[in-house]
């Protein structure tokens, strides 16, 4: 892993209004770095704000304060425009896959659309022939493209869902409780598809969960999340090894363990 | 005396769509010990609720159920709930057995007090005579729940309190009449992890104390070995495997179990990738020949394609519904 700052956040603050004129503090002041080729996973409990400084670092809201730094440039401030060429290098992949695809559309479209939006391709020819390709990454078969979703299983519409986000190649993926609608034994796959292609790509991952053992097998690094601020950030194998903070070993605590007999 | 609670032997359960009748449930047995957790696992769609449900009689329209649900009252009488008649199956359901569902966000109803919710059971169970006495009733069980200041929270709404909060009204609601059997569907599911450790904590402390039994319902294998004393797990509307919950954690055998447990990601174990199980949860009503397994299963062999596997016991109380186990046990 190089150690080369892809996107780092510096004294981030987003709050939201609340009915009685006051604000709440969603994301208090947070800074964070995350490097190019890792895979950094935010936990937390519901209402910590995990998901917001993930949508504020793909500048899906804009923060109150604080910079957000892409490969040196501060895109906080940046609009429409001037923000486009950074839209491409990060892409979501969303928590509930029956939502997040439009129901009328077929499989080919759905996959198609990045690429048409972006220009990628120049001819239908071509755009056929790069959905095939997305298709086969994503361990789908060639025949799925003219289906529509509600033809598929859940784990089905996710991969559905993280060929769309690959289609422009992008530099970041932001996984947000990607697998938490998922079953066990087809989360364990589509784990291991995210995993499979964060390597062969090259891609850097900012994962979300609230499953801390999911977080554990595909993070090269944990930040622990509490009520806006960041608790801990360390390396995976650490901070479940040794946490330091009180949160984290509270958090840890909490999880109900299978008591294997080994 | 037998010592059982309830036993359900071969239900069966299905749902008419399109004038075709899909079987949902097909043939289950499960009897539930006096004063023990009892877990049910399996993946979504696998009919884990719909046999709730039908212990219940809350089944929806579109569905019937065969078979035979046997209640072994603590008194001595034994009742078959299959046949009663709805207002007999009221003074069944609330005071003998309670249900807390999954989501607590929506089963609660959102323009009742909550303490006025909990009475309700009350006074339709005629189990209290007159508002004060209930209201001191509700308050005594919202704190037994643990709920902080129950007389300020009888008066309050469902969205005023958390998540975790509306999950211990909704426990409330079905221990308050003292039920004998708890069936918990999915209890902690929308629960974040530190909530989820005090919920269950709950159960347990509530099954304790009142010398309760409950079935738990549920996906997640963590909740299953904390909280239970006895796993069922079933797919896709068969129970494949059975066992007392150190045995079954010790020694899974059937592929499906040990599948099921291997993809689960571990804290302190970190491979490279994960073990899977492959292929998709079959659609129902696309009844096999063989075992409902083995287009998914590891070791699979010829016979398996062809006949179902019997139920065999591998060691005491260890049932498993499986050729490759069958001889092993040889």
């Amino acid at each position: 892993m190089s150690e080369q700052v892809l996107i780092s956040a510096r004294n981030v603050t987003k709050s939201f209004p609340l009915p009685n004129k006051k604000r709440r503090i969603v994301v208090n002041n947070l800074s964070l770095d995350m490097f190019k080729g890792e895979t950094l996973s935010l936990v937390g409990e519901s209402g910590c704000g995990k998901s917001t400084l993930a949508r504020l670092i793909m500048r899906l809201t804009s923060p109150d304060q604080g910079e957000i730094l892409y490969d040196g440039v501060n895109i906080a401030g940046l609009s429409g425009s001037a923000l486009k060429p950074y839209r491409r290098k990060m892409q979501m992949v969303f928590q509930d896959p029956a939502s997040s695809l439009d129901p009328r559309m077929k499989v080919r479209d759905i996959i198609a659309e990045p690429l048409k939006v972006w220009h990628i391709c120049n001819n239908k020819k071509e755009i056929e022939r790069r959905v095939m390709e997305l298709l086969e990454m994503v361990e789908l078969k060639e025949s799925a493209i003219d289906r529509y979703p509600h033809e598929f299983s859940g784990g089905q519409k996710q991969r559905i869902g993280i060929a769309r986000a690959i289609a422009i190649n992008p530099e970041l993926l932001i996984c947000d409780e990607s697998v938490s609608a998922l079953d066990v034994s087809v989360q364990a796959q589509i784990l291991n598809l995210l995993k499979r292609l964060k390597r062969d790509l090259g891609l850097s991952c900012l994962f979300i969960s609230h499953d801390l053992s999911v977080v554990n097998f595909i993070s090269d690094r944990v930040c622990v999340m509490n009520d806006g601020n960041i608790c801990e950030i360390a390396d995976a194998e650490s901070i479940y090894a040794n946490p330091s903070h009180e949160y984290t070993r509270y958090l840890l605590s909490a999880i109900p363990h299978i008591k294997y007999a080994e | 005396m037998s010592d059982f609670l309830l036993k359900i032997s071969n239900l069966t359960v299905s749902v008419t769509r399109n004038k075709q009748d899909i079987p949902i449930v097909k043939g289950i047995d499960m009897d539930i010990p006096r004063g023990k957790i009892v877990g049910l696992v399996g993946e979504s769609g696998c009919g884990k609720s719909m046999t709730a449900k039908s212990i219940m009689g809350i089944l929806p329209r579109s569905a019937h159920m065969n078979g035979s649900i046997l209640w072994n009252d603590p008194d001595g009488s034994q009742t078959e709930i299959t046949g009663l008649k709805e207002k007999e199956l009221r003074k069944m359901c609330g005071p003998k057995i309670g249900m807390v569902f999954q989501e607590p966000m929506t089963s609660l109803n959102p323009m009742m007090k909550i303490g006025d919710q909990v009475a309700e059971v009350l006074f339709i169970h005629k189990l209290v005579k007159n508002r004060s006495e209930a209201k001191e009733k509700v308050i005594r069980t919202l704190g037994e729940v643990g709920i902080p200041e129950p007389e300020r929270h009888y008066n309050s709404y469902p969205h005023r309190i958390s998540g975790g909060m509306r999950q211990r009204v909704m426990i409330a609601m079905a221990v308050i009449c003292e039920p004998s059997l708890l069936i918990a569907d999915e209890p902690t599911t929308a629960l974040d992890v530190t909530i989820e450790a005090q919920i269950l904590k709950l159960i347990r402390h509530m099954c304790e104390t009142h010398n309760m039994s409950a079935l738990v319902i549920t996906h997640n294998m963590g909740v299953v070995s904390t909280l239970c004393d006895k796993v069922y797990v079933m797919y896709m509307g068969r129970i494949l495997e059975r066992a007392p919950v150190d045995q079954l954690f010790k020694t899974p055998i059937h592929p499906y179990t040990r599948g099921l447990l291997s993809s689960i990601p571990r804290i302190h174990a970190n491979p490279e990738y994960l073990a899977t199980i492959p292929g998709n949860t079959p659609e129902f009503g696309k009844e096999t020949v063989g075992c409902d397994f083995c287009l998914r299963c590891s070791d699979d062999q010829r016979r398996c394609f062809f006949e179902k596997p019997k139920e065999a016991e591998i060691e005491k109380d260890h049932f498993v519904s499986c050729f490759s186990a069958n001889n092993r046990s040889k």
